[in-house]
């Protein structure tokens, strides 16, 4: 399922809103530099979250990203003949070797990998990257982080509008059951609720919604449920 | 609902939750007032409501077993186990359909907004 959408909707969110708040950063006597920076945690933030391919994403990833350097350089160096240079290549290898044990198959190793970032300049082959390792750990690792990132995140929320904002919404925060695994949820607004004995169907608009670990944007969605 | 009149609801997604994660390294580093960190979630809120209102076109669908459904101070959740989801969007028109063992929906009433 693409998600362009909903990468265009939050790319253009974050425009809009560091926009608009430039007045009451100015008027608050807050620098130009905060604002921007404010737009450059936010949206490293979103980048790490992993929820989609942005336009200000850098074109590598940063932890594998490491690793596939390596993983170029290392074959070139044991190439050069003549030179032996074990204290200059092993570091390297050692680093690789989380993907592979064996020269033969670093070089092997490092030909996939090497089409693989070229996959990369394709915004919507960047997840099949981190699938493709061949271990999974990264992957799993990466998962696990951007997880515990939005955890967290979601905590400190709910930090701020106690403190500061008696808000009406604490309900939708503190949801009760279950909380803390809503990996799949729609946030939306609802047009119309109708119930048939146990089938239900609603018209909803407006929403954002995160399914897999990917965010989606829509204007409207239809759902048919039976209870 | 907040004071500008917008709903918060949208702070908890992804793109909301890291503006607060943002906000909050700026005030604990001392850089802003958590007024001022306010403001800016209030502007998250309207900016939220327009772009999905006047810049989105996809249509989701989606089809399961209502697990739960629950109806409080005018919000719908629903909690859909075995739901598969399908979005249509301009450059994928045909859409492509998801499985989920469980989604939550939180929805306002749409009356409400920009009030």
């Amino acid at each position: 399922m693409s998600n362009l959408e909903g990468a265009r909707a939050y790319e253009s969110i974050v425009e809009n809103v560091i926009n608009e708040v430039r007045e009451d950063f100015e008027s608050a006597g807050i620098d130009e530099q905060t604002l921007q920076d404010l737009r450059l945690v936010w949206q490293t933030k979103l980048s790490d979250s992993r929820v989609a391919k942005f336009m200000w994403d850098p074109e590598d990833e940063h932890g594998l990203n490491a690793e596939l350097h390596n993983a170029h350089i290392a074959p070139n160096l044991t190439d050069t003949p003549g030179i032996a240079m074990p204290s200059m290549s092993s570091p390297s290898d050692e680093k690789a070797t989380g993907f592979i044990p064996q020269h033969q198959q670093q070089q092997q190793q490092g030909h996939s990998l090497m089409t693989q970032t070229k996959h990369d300049d394709q915004p919507k082959e960047e997840i099949e990257l981190t699938m493709e390792d061949p271990d999974g750990q990264i992957a799993e690792q990466l998962k696990l982080q951007a997880k515990q990132a939005r955890k967290s995140a979601l905590l400190e929320t709910d930090e701020i509008n106690s403190d500061l904002d008696d808000s009406e919404d604490d309900y939708l925060n503190s949801s009760g059951d279950e909380e803390g695994q809503d990996d799949n949820i729609v946030l939306c607004l609802y047009e119309k609720v109708l119930r048939v004995k146990n089938k239900w169907k609603c018209n909803l608009k407006d929403g954002l919604a995160t399914i897999n670990h990917k965010d989606y944007a829509f204007q409207k969605a239809q759902g048919e449920t039976e209870w | 609902m907040s004071t500008s009149g917008f709903y918060e609801l949208y702070r908890r997604s992804t793109v909301g939750a890291t503006l607060v994660d943002a906000l909050d390294t700026l005030i604990s580093d001392g850089r802003i007032e958590a007024s001022l960190a306010m403001r800016v979630l209030d502007t998250f809120d309207r900016v939220v409501a327009e772009t999905l209102k006047d810049k989105t076109q996809s249509k989701l669908t989606f089809k399961g077993h209502l697990d739960t459904y629950r109806f409080c101070d005018d919000v719908w959740t629903f909690i859909i186990k075995n739901c598969s989801v399908k979005l249509e969007q301009t450059e994928d028109p045909q859409g492509n359909t998801v499985i989920v063992d469980k989604v939550r929906i939180v929805a306002c009433n749409s009356k409400k907004t920009g009030e």
